[in-house]
Parts: structure tokens; C-alpha cells; sequence
């Protein structure tokens, strides 16, 4: 009986073992059992992207070794388009394996790549593959490449249209972007009417500039400066230009609206601003009235600003019209007043109309009127006369 | 006007604190040298019983009235012209700068004008040695006319135009002008007045009108000096009337003279 009992207790005793390490060993099994499937996975965070062609990406790469070893990986690009180039990267350097020790490892390594500018718009894949020690894993990437921007080199100007009036230079802001894969040199060309003249000068600087070199895909701004001769008639002009390079012709348009000018001149036609005159009697003056402005002057008015007692006339009050650059000639009569002294006067001659106006200043020199010089000059000969005639009355005895 | 204009001319027209101007002088006392070289001219000869030998010589009459004037007048002529140079000659060493073309024009002018006054002073005093027995009461009669129209004449003249036209109340707004061109005219009786009024305008380019100035005349008026020409026309009245004045002054004093027993 007691023999019995002691097997018994042995049983049991190896059982309670069994039971015990069957435990432990499920409870070591749990995770095993979670990272069912592929040993190794080589995943990244954002594998599907959007870009342009030209773009330069970079996916960083997160692996996961579950085999319970270290491994010693492979990198290939097992699948991308024609063209493209992609290299794979840890820390600064280009690399072809990587170690993975077991675990989770986070932007371990990373893949770069640059979408050619000749890509066209679609949809892309590129698949890599990291393999080796028996493990294996693929990472599928979705590029989506949009919006190609090749060979559309532009000439932009911000305000193509300015209005102003003559004598001003106008300037336009405009950007030369090239849009190709290589640098461009831009000679700069415009087509403007004869008298104008276009300056082309880098955005900042002041020199002036027959061409422009813009690197590729990049812009370069400038300023055209525009001056109109002076003479120019009010009017719209449109003026073409253009920056042709090797490879392409960019045109451009710019518009300059010349506004009426109004601007008069008065002078006399020896440019003399000064005459005698004689206190109450009338002086001619030739006047000559020139319509220095780009727009026909109608009803010009002749007045005049002089002292009190003085008269200015004139051979016509107003011209009804005087064409644009035309001049006219007006005789002015001044009497200067009875009163006048002797000397310097001031008279104001003025030619305006409703939208400009000029005045020239003229020195009135007014004399004495040598009538009494001559009438003392006779006083003094009856005073000679008058004495003669006393010694022949009374003389010689 | 700019003062750095005609800065040569100011040399006769400056004065001092304490001394008077050299046109002042020449207007004030030019006369006594007129009267100084005339008042004995005839009266001495005859008080000193010179004037019978005189006559006796084999010249005419006329020409001892004649010479005592021409002298005179030669005298006062070298004496204005030296005084002048001495003037100008002094001032061109003082301020080293040398006068325009105008301004040497305008000097001599202004001396011939001297002249020309002085000698209307002589011819009145010539007049009162032919008419005075005594060189005392020629002079003192030269001297009391010569001070009467100097210094007097301009209070007789404003106490008549002020009769006249009284410039006091109401009415002496409408007087004002009036009683101006009275008292004006009374002092141009004056040689004196007439004298510095031709001289201000001849030795000042600025002044340009003598007479009444009105805000009318000055209305526009640029302040520019006048031409010598144009100055000169504005004294040619004064110079015609002094060289009259000693004409006739002359006239009396020779026709005087001729009428005059000497043999007594």
C-alpha cells in the first residue's frame, strides 16, 4: 500500500511539472504567436506621395526583424519606371545592405529618389526589396505625379498697360521664367516706335542690359523703362517686345497710354524780354505764342497785368486755335501811363486758356521825352540871342 | 538799389556824423565864392579911383565888365574841377576803387553844374558892385539874398503854400497835393533848391523823378538805377534855368555898368 501510494505521488508530481512548464511555455508563446507571418518587414510611413516632375524625395524606412536574429539585408529597386533614378541611404552615405538586429528599427536607412522633368503626368510605382539570411521583404511606392511645367517658359509683365503724360518714363515690372532643364541666355528686343526709347535693366541694379541669363527652371525679374520722345502725340501705343534664346521666343506686350500734355510758351521771336517806351504813348511789341504741349489749344487768351494808368492792347485778344507744336505771332501795344516816371517798369503778359497758361515779364524802360531837352536847348540859344543883342545895343563905346 | 552799384559816387554824396557831405558843402557854400570873387568887382575899382584909369586905357568899355565876370567865372570853373579831382583822386586812394565810365560822366556833370551855380552867385554879385557905391553893402546884400533863398526860402515857401492851401481838417486832404506843388514851385525860386535837386538826381542813379511822386508813378516800377542820358534829361531843366539866371544876372550888370558914369 504504501509502494502504491508513493508511485502515486511521483505521477502526480510530474504531471504539476507538466503543467507548469506547459504554462510557461504558453505564456512565452503569446507573442510569438502576434508576429505570425513574415519575419522581417521593411515598411515606410508614407509610401504613397504626390509631386512634380523634377521633385527630389526622400522615404525614410522602418524595418522590423522578427526571426530572433540579426540580419544582413540586400537593397534592391526591383521595379522603376525608365529614367528615374533612385539610390538607397544611411546616414550620409550611399549604401547597397543593411544590418537589422532584431526588433523595430525606425528611419534605419532611407530611399532617395528624383523624379526626372521629363516625367509626364500619371501615376508611377517603384518597388524595393530588402532580402538576405533567408528573410525577405517588398515595399511598394506610389508616386502621383502631377502638374508638368516643362518647356512653358513665360515672359510675365505685372502692369502691361500704364498711362501717363509726355515727358514721363514709364516702367514695367517683368519676369523672364525659364522653364526649361538647362540655363537659358535671353537676348532682350523691343519693338518701339522711332524716338522712343526702351531700357532693359536687372530688378535692382541700374545698368542696362541687350540680355538676360536665367538659370534653368528659375525666373529673373527686370524693369523696362519706356521714355517717349517729347514731342509725342496723346494716343495708345503698344510696344512689343520679346527675349529670344537658343531654344525659345517669349513675347510680351506692353501698352503705354500717352496723355494730352497742355503746356504754352510766350516770348518775342528775338527771345528780348525788355522795350523802350515814352510815358503815354503806345510801344509795339511782336509776341510769339508756341503750343509746346501734344494737344491743340482752343480759345488762347491774351491778358496782361500792368501798373495803374498803363494800357496794353492787343492786335488779336485770342487765338481760337493754335495747333499742337504751332506757334503764332500777336503784336502787343503797351502805353504806359501818363504818370510814369522815368526808368524801370514791370508789365506781365499772359497767354492762357481753360488748361494752361504762360506769362513772360517784360522790363518797360520808359524815357523822357527829349522834346524838352530840345525845347531848353532853343531856351538857350534866345538866352545867347538876347545877349548878343544887349552888347550891340550897349557894347563897344 | 544795390549800394555796391555807383560806390564811387557815394564819395560825393556820404556824409559824416559831425561833417556834411561834399555836394552839402558845395550847395551850401559855392555861393559864398561866387559872391566872394564879385562883390568889389566894379565898387572897389571905383572907390579906389582905378576904374578912371581903367577907362582910359585904349580898350572898349564892355570889356572891363566882361573880363571881371569871365574871370570870375574861369576861377570858379578851375576851383570845382580841382576840388573834384582832389575829391575823386583822394577817394581812389582811400577805397582803391576805380569809377565806371558812368560815373566819371556823371561827376563831370555834376561839376559843370557847380560851376554853372557859382556863377550865377557871381553874377549877382557883380550885379550889386555895379549898382552898390560900397564893397560892404555889395556884400552884405549878396550875403543877405544868398542866405534869404538858402535857408529861408523853404519857410516862406511852406508858410505861403499852408496860407494857401491849409492841409489841416477835412478840406487839407484834398488841399494835400495842391499845397505840395505850391510849396514846390515857390522853392524852385531858389537857385539853392534847384541846385541839390539836380545834384541829388545826378550824383543818385536811384532818383528818378523830381517832383511829385504818386502810387500811381511807383505802381510796377522796378527799382533799377537810371541811365546817365536819362538823368540828365531830368536836370536839363535846372541847368537851362541857372545858365539863364546868370545870364540875365549878367545882362543886368553889364547893361548897368554901360549905362553907369565912370568919369565922376
Amino acid at each position: 500500500m504504501e509502494r502504491k501510494m508513493t508511485r502515486r505521488t511521483r505521477w502526480a508530481g510530474s504531471f504539476l511539472l507538466l503543467v507548469f512548464t506547459l504554462s510557461l511555455t504558453m505564456s512565452m508563446a503569446v507573442p510569438a504567436m502576434a508576429s505570425e507571418g513574415p519575419d522581417l518587414e521593411m515598411s515606410t510611413a508614407y509610401p504613397g506621395v504626390t509631386a512634380k516632375a523634377g521633385d527630389s524625395l526622400g522615404f525614410d524606412l522602418d524595418f522590423s526583424n522578427g526571426s530572433g536574429a540579426g540580419a544582413d539585408l540586400a537593397l534592391t529597386v526591383t521595379d522603376i519606371p525608365d529614367g528615374w533614378d533612385g539610390y538607397f541611404q544611411g546616414g550620409s552615405s550611399q549604401i547597397s545592405h543593411v544590418f537589422v538586429r532584431s526588433g523595430d528599427w525606425e528611419s534605419l536607412a532611407s530611399f532617395q529618389m528624383t523624379i526626372p522633368v521629363e516625367a509626364e503626368e500619371g501615376t508611377y510605382t517603384v518597388g524595393l526589396r530588402a532580402s538576405g539570411d533567408g528573410l525577405s521583404s517588398d515595399l511598394t511606392l506610389t508616386l502621383d505625379v502631377s502638374e508638368e511645367e516643362l518647356g512653358s517658359s513665360s515672359l510675365t509683365t505685372e502692369y502691361p498697360e500704364q498711362e501717363g503724360s509726355s515727358g514721363t518714363t514709364f516702367s514695367f515690372t517683368s519676369t523672364i521664367q525659364n522653364n526649361t532643364p538647362s540655363e537659358q541666355s535671353y537676348s532682350l528686343a523691343a519693338n518701339a516706335p522711332s524716338g522712343w526709347v526702351v531700357a532693359f535693366k536687372p530688378s535692382g541694379e541700374s545698368t542696362q542690359v541687350a540680355s538676360l541669363t536665367v538659370p534653368a527652371r528659375s525666373s529673373q525679374g527686370m524693369s523696362i523703362e519706356i521714355t517717349p520722345p517729347n514731342n509725342v502725340e496723346a494716343g495708345e501705343y503698344s510696344i512689343p517686345i520679346s527675349a529670344i534664346s537658343a531654344s525659345e521666343t517669349l513675347d510680351g506686350e506692353l501698352t503705354v497710354t500717352v496723355s494730352g500734355s497742355y503746356s504754352l510758351d510766350l516770348s518775342t521771336p528775338s527771345g528780348l524780354l525788355s522795350f523802350d517806351a515814352s510815358a503815354n504813348k503806345q510801344s509795339a511789341v511782336t509776341l510769339r505764342v508756341t503750343n509746346t504741349g501734344n494737344v491743340d489749344l482752343q480759345n488762347v487768351n491774351l491778358t496782361s497785368s500792368a501798373a495803374t494808368g498803363w494800357t496794353v492792347e492787343y492786335s488779336e485778344s485770342s487765338i481760337d486755335v493754335l495747333e499742337a507744336g504751332a506757334t503764332h505771332e500777336v503784336t502787343a501795344y503797351v502805353t504806359p501811363s501818363d504818370e510814369a516816371m522815368s526808368g524801370d517798369y514791370v508789365v506781365v503778359l499772359t497767354a492762357s486758356n481753360s488748361e494752361t497758361s504762360d506769362q513772360a515779364e517784360f522790363r518797360v524802360s520808359v524815357k523822357t521825352e527829349t522834346v524838352w531837352g530840345v525845347v531848353g536847348v532853343a531856351l538857350l540859344v534866345v538866352i545867347a540871342v538876347a545877349l548878343w543883342f544887349i552888347f550891340r545895343k550897349f557894347g563897344r563905346r | 538799389m544795390d549800394s555796391s552799384e555807383f560806390l564811387f559816387l557815394k564819395l560825393f554824396t556820404t556824409s559824416g556824423n559831425s561833417i556834411y557831405s561834399f555836394a552839402t558843402f558845395i550847395a551850401f557854400l559855392g555861393p559864398l565864392v561866387g559872391i566872394t570873387l564879385g562883390f568889389d568887382a566894379i565898387n572897389n575899382e571905383r572907390s579906389q579911383g582905378t576904374l578912371n584909369r581903367l577907362a582910359a586905357q585904349p580898350i572898349y568899355r564892355d570889356s572891363i565888365i566882361n573880363a571881371k565876370f569871365l574871370a570870375g567865372a574861369t576861377v570858379i570853373l578851375m576851383l570845382t574841377f580841382t576840388l573834384g579831382l582832389f575829391m575823386s583822386g583822394a577817394g581812389l586812394l582811400l577805397i582803391g576803387i576805380p569809377p565806371s565810365g558812368e560815373e566819371v560822366c556823371r561827376i563831370i556833370a555834376y561839376l559843370l553844374l557847380s560851376a554853372v551855380y557859382m556863377s550865377v552867385w557871381l553874377a549877382l554879385a557883380i550885379i550889386f558892385s555895379v549898382v552898390c557905391k560900397h564893397a560892404a553893402t555889395a556884400a552884405l546884400a549878396s550875403i543877405s539874398i544868398w542866405l534869404f533863398l538858402s535857408l529861408f526860402m523853404d519857410l516862406v515857401a511852406s508858410g505861403i503854400s499852408n496860407v494857401l492851401f491849409p492841409v489841416e481838417g477835412i478840406q487839407g486832404y484834398g488841399n494835400m497835393m495842391k499845397n505840395y506843388e505850391l510849396d514846390l514851385a515857390l522853392n524852385r525860386i531858389s537857385p539853392y533848391y534847384l541846385f541839390t535837386e539836380a545834384a541829388t538826381t545826378i550824383l543818385n542813379p536811384s532818383v528818378r523823378s523830381i517832383g511829385i511822386v504818386t502810387m500811381s508813378s511807383v505802381s510796377g516800377a522796378i527799382d533799377a538805377p537810371l541811365p546817365f542820358g536819362q538823368s540828365l534829361l531830368l536836370i536839363w531843366p535846372h541847368l537851362v534855368v541857372m545858365i539863364a539866371l546868370a545870364a540875365a544876372g549878367f545882362a543886368i550888370a553889364y547893361v548897368s555898368f554901360m549905362r553907369q558914369e565912370i568919369r565922376a
